[in-house]
């Protein structure tokens, strides 16, 4: 026994506290009423010897030992931790005896294991139950609209916490929120300061017994926290001291509650903890138990084919209700595509109650900023593949990531991802329509269809996503005037396309260049009515890159000129005017140098200097108004064929801009499995 | 009978020519079954059988204009008329008791530089247009680049013509012209139409001077004035720039008759009359040919020597009608050669001349 409490217990002792145990006894008390010590005996004839002066020490001494004894026994038998040291500095603290502290330790560890069985503990206050056999029904009425939220006061050896349970953000109940902790001595501040002495303080009892004065800040939090059911966790080995709070508790927040429940459903339900088992696991089992109360689902990125805006939805990856049944998590399995623009890692990330593409949950939050996210994975994996991912449900809000392995799970928010989420992904799908006029010098012809191949190599190369790019080249050869004459019926025009950029590559080979017919124009006219019969994709935006050197024959002869009229009598202006109303075409047009320069505006009259001829005498007037011509060809932009690059006709075209390049950090749906639109990005 | 061709260069002189016999085999009468002269047009001498073969292939055939032509080439023909019945059978005529007309013509045929200011004198500006060298001043004759007709310039270079040469080949057209009783004057309305110094009269002018004097010199001036008829033909009526401007509007008259589209003398002066507000040499041309020649013995004609494209139905399209299509920067006839009004200012002028005679 250490001598400072040998001092301070004997002048306790001396004053008005039971010698053995030290609660506080009145004149009148004959016996302890707590450990039963004989305060007063009957008189005692004769001397007092010293015979029996020494019984009487004797006898208070193993009491005081054995008081001592089992209140270090629920010391150890509480202990959460593993702490080796513990017993020899708890037996130093035991009073009386003539073993060493060694000898006690030993004693106090058998004596713990005795203490610490559930039996033991239970014969303290048969009939309570487990934390989990209490949380499963509560969580379950919580869920179908029970309590909406549950006072949990736990009495631990250390301290009292106060916390809530409600529902959680993903639908689930047993949220466990707005704790509040109290050590012993911020309640009794007549506790000693010395850990290992107030733990035995508390497991011997203390000298007054507790009241609800002391417990006022407890009962103060209780009420804070709204609940309209209480639940009291006592601890797994029950101390005199805890016990003695809980019943206070009990006794008075069953008091208060019982004057207003009108269901007689119990105002304070009680649960001793399992040893060595927090109140948080015990919450986390009986969660585990319960259905998911909305789905859980894998987001995934819908990029719209018309419009590219990106739109989040889920795809289901455990229903409403999915359990665990025998300790077997449930699985679920996925295949989404991975973006052909994405970041190093992908974001996989679960969440609750998302819209999913089948049709939705019911009650599901539209706006992704709804979303519950559950977890996030991050997976490497490669662009434009397909990625199968699989899922295992360890309970609510318990996602684990199966395959593929490698996954590493971080959650930096959900703000923050859905921030990073692009609101258009991908290049628009652009049909491209280019007429290239055939007929001419192998020379002329092949620069005009090189131009034509490398802006389609370079989509094809550099495209963050070629597909989206369609192509169809209109090649025209020249009307035969010396000929039949008659009308062509068309015939003029060869077609590729509409195909992706390698096929009409392929194809364009073919081409070889034709015998002009015409100086002054050559059947663009032609192209463009066949142009206008395209299948043009709906909502795709759409181009027109013209690579000609002659301006289209008129639809009829004109009185200013020698240009011929188009044998079928295709008026190429109305064409033009009918395709930008209709498909709104941006139009580029490449030409020739002279051609350029009079549909430039750059000051070079048509008559002057298109180059089919003297506007003068003869027979070789050139077209009037051919300059206008090729402003109405290259509305957006008028390049110039001999200096023209791919690159600066597809900048033109507008084929790489916008938000293509911007990585999607989600996967793709699957092609297959089209999702009606969540909200929007 | 003798008439002069008179045109400048590329104007259609040999084009003219070379289409005469097909104008005189696809004449038809003004209405169907209407009365009818039959032509036939045959070569008096095996030059000109040869030369004006070779000048119908080159139309036929190749679908091109004749090549220039470099050396004054006389041209004898024959023409033979004879008046059918009206509603005969065209498979099998009945002539009418109106006796054929017959006639015979000398043309000249000539490069149209010999009629250009200075090319009669000294020679030196044909013999500069022959070599390429030498011209570039104003008073040259400019290259229009159409290889059209006897553009020189579009020509195989032939070998430098002697200056003497030259003399003596102008000499031959003046003495000739002279001769003549009549003159089929061709009007390029195209070197009108776009030069404010259109250069018709440059060549007309340059050579009217001479006729004169040596016409006053024979005594055969008629009041001051040259006793010849004149034909002035308004030619190349069927390029878009001169049809669609002299029947602005009215093209659709064209497709409503039933036969070859007809364009009346009235039609060629107005438009005649039309480029002279504009083009000071037209109106120069226009006061010279009223100084030189009796009013009364001018005649206007809408002259084309291919005449106008027709459909699959040989109908005349207000749409579709040039028959002439642009090819490596050489005009090509682009369909059949139906010559308009090629045969009649000659016929006009044989006809007013013998009436004279009579």
């Amino acid at each position: 026994m250490r001598d400072d409490d040998a001092v301070s217990w004997s002048a306790a002792e001396a004053a008005v506290g039971c010698p053995v145990c030290r609660r506080r006894v009145a004149e009148r008390d004959t016996t302890c009423p707590r450990c039963g010590w004989q305060l007063r005996s009957p008189q005692v004839l004769g001397e007092i010897t010293a015979q029996l002066r020494q019984a009487f020490d004797t006898r208070l001494a193993q009491a005081r030992c054995g008081h001592d004894l089992r209140s270090a026994a629920r010391v150890l038998a509480a202990t959460e931790q593993p702490d080796p040291d513990l017993p020899v500095r708890i037996a130093a603290f035991i009073r009386g005896g003539d073993r060493t502290a060694t000898e006690l330790a030993a004693e106090l560890v058998e004596l713990a294991e005795l203490a610490a069985t559930p039996e033991a503990a239970a014969a303290d206050r048969p009939g309570l139950r487990e934390p989990e056999t209490v949380l499963g029904p509560l969580l379950r009425r919580m869920a179908s609209g029970g309590p909406a939220r549950i006072a949990v006061i736990e009495l631990r050896p250390d301290a009292v916490v106060v916390s809530a349970l409600t529902t959680g953000f993903d639908g689930q109940p047993g949220r466990l929120a707005a704790a509040r902790e109290w050590a012993w001595p911020d309640l009794l501040p007549a506790l000693p300061t010395d850990p290992d002495a107030r733990r035995l303080r508390l497991a011997a009892g203390l000298e007054e017994d507790i009241t609800p004065g002391s417990l006022v800040p407890v009962l103060a939090a209780v009420a804070e926290t709204l609940a309209t059911e209480i639940l009291l966790i006592r601890p797994a080995v029950d101390w005199p001291v805890t016990s003695q709070v809980a019943d206070a508790l009990a006794d008075e927040l069953g008091r208060a509650d019982g004057s207003g429940r009108a269901d007689g459903a119990p105002a304070v339900q009680q649960a001793r903890a399992r040893p060595r088992e927090s109140f948080a696991t015990a919450l986390e089992a009986a969660r585990r138990k319960l259905p998911l109360a909305v789905g859980y689902g894998l987001v995934v990125a819908d990029v719209d084919r018309v419009t590219r805006g990106v739109r989040l939805t889920t795809r289901t990856l455990f229903p409403p209700g999915t359990v665990i049944t025998d300790g077997q998590p449930p699985t679920a399995e996925v295949t989404v595509s991975v973006p052909a623009t994405a970041p190093p890692e992908l974001a996989l990330v679960i969440v609750a109650g998302g819209v999913t593409g089948a049709g939705g949950l019911a009650g599901a939050e539209p706006h992704p900023d709804g979303w519950a996210p559950i977890t996030v994975g991050w997976v490497a994996a490669t662009p434009r593949a397909d990625l199968r991912l699989r899922f295992a449900l360890d309970g609510p809000g318990r996602i684990r990531f199966l395959e593929p392995a490698g996954i590493r799970v971080h959650n930096p928010g959900w703000p923050e991802l859905l921030a990073g989420v692009p609101q258009r992904y991908g290049a628009d799908p652009v049909d491209v329509v280019c007429l290239v006029e055939m007929a001419g010098t192998a020379q002329d012809v092949l620069r005009r269809l090189g131009l034509v191949d490398e802006l389609i190599a370079l989509v094809v190369a550099e495209h963050p996503d070629a597909d989206a790019v369609r192509f169809v080249v209109l090649g025209y050869d020249d009307h035969d005037y010396l000929g039949q004459g008659w009308p062509d019926q068309g015939q003029v025009v060869r077609t590729v396309g509409p195909a992706a950029g390698l096929q009409v590559r392929v194809a364009l080979r073919e081409w070889g260049p034709s015998v002009p017919q015409h100086d002054l124009a050559a059947p663009l006219e032609d192209a463009l009515a066949v142009a206008a019969r395209l299948p043009w994709r709906p909502g795709a935006a759409r181009a027109l890159v013209t690579v000609a050197a002659r301006p289209p024959h008129p639809p009829r002869q004109r009185p200013d000129d020698l240009t011929l009229p188009c044998l079928d009598r295709h008026d190429w202006r109305t064409l033009m005017d009918s395709l930008a109303t209709v498909q709104r075409p941006r139009r580029v047009a490449v030409c020739g140098q002279e051609a350029f320069l009079a549909g430039s505006g750059s000051g070079v009259g048509f008559g002057a200097g298109f180059g089919f001829g003297a506007g003068g005498g003869g027979r070789a007037g050139g077209p009037s108004g051919a300059g206008a011509v090729w402003r109405v060809l290259g509305a957006d932009a008028l390049f110039l064929l001999e200096t023209a690059s791919a690159q600066e006709v597809a900048d033109a075209l507008g084929l790489f801009a916008g938000s293509a390049g911007q990585p999607l950090p989600l996967p793709l749906a699957p092609a297959s499995g089209v999702a009606s639109p969540g909200g929007p990005r | 009978m003798r008439l002069g061709l008179w045109g400048a260069t590329s104007s259609g002189k040999t084009t003219l020519m070379a289409a005469m016999q097909l104008a005189a085999i696809q004449h038809k009468p003004r209405e169907p079954g209407g009365r009818h002269v039959r032509w036939t047009i045959t070569s008096a001498d095996a030059a000109t059988g040869s030369a004006l073969e070779r000048l119908r292939s080159t139309l036929v055939q190749d679908h091109r204009f004749p090549p220039a032509t470099l050396a004054n080439t006389p041209l004898r023909l024959i023409f033979e008329g004879r008046v059918l019945r009206p509603g005969s059978n065209p498979a099998r005529p009945r002539p009418e008791r109106t006796p054929p007309i017959d006639f015979t013509l000398d043309f000249l045929d000539v490069s149209g530089a010999l009629y250009y200011r200075g090319g009669g004198i000294g020679g030196s500006e044909i013999s500069a247009l022959d070599g390429g060298s030498g011209s570039g001043g104003s008073g040259g004759v400019e290259d229009d680049g159409l290889r059209f007709d006897d553009d020189e310039t579009s020509a195989p270079i032939p070998a430098r013509r002697p200056p003497d040469r030259g003399a003596a080949q102008h000499e031959e057209l003046v003495d000739h012209l002279v001769r003549c009783d009549g003159i089929v004057l061709l009007f390029d309305p195209i070197r009108e139409r776009d030069r404010a110094d259109g250069d018709n009269y440059a060549y007309f002018d340059a050579m009217i001077n001479r006729v004169l004097e040596k016409v006053r010199a024979a005594r055969r001036s008629r009041g001051g004035l040259l006793p010849h008829h004149l034909a002035v033909c308004v030619t190349k009526f069927d390029d878009p720039r001169v049809l669609g401007v002299a029947l602005d509007g009215k093209l659709n008259t064209l497709a409503n008759g039933s036969g070859p589209p007809r364009i009346e003398s009235d039609v060629a002066h107005r438009y005649f009359e039309q480029l002279c507000t504009r083009s000071t040499g037209a109106s120069h041309l226009r006061d010279a040919i009223g100084g030189f020649f009796d009013p009364s013995r001018v005649r206007y004609y809408a002259t084309s020597s291919i005449g106008l494209f027709a459909g699959p139905d040989g109908r005349f399209n207000p749409v579709d009608y040039s028959n002439v299509v642009m090819t490596g920067g050489v005009p090509r006839i682009r369909g059949r050669v139906a010559p308009m009004n090629v045969l009649e200012p000659v016929v006009g002028l044989v006809t007013r001349i013998n009436g004279e005679r009579r």
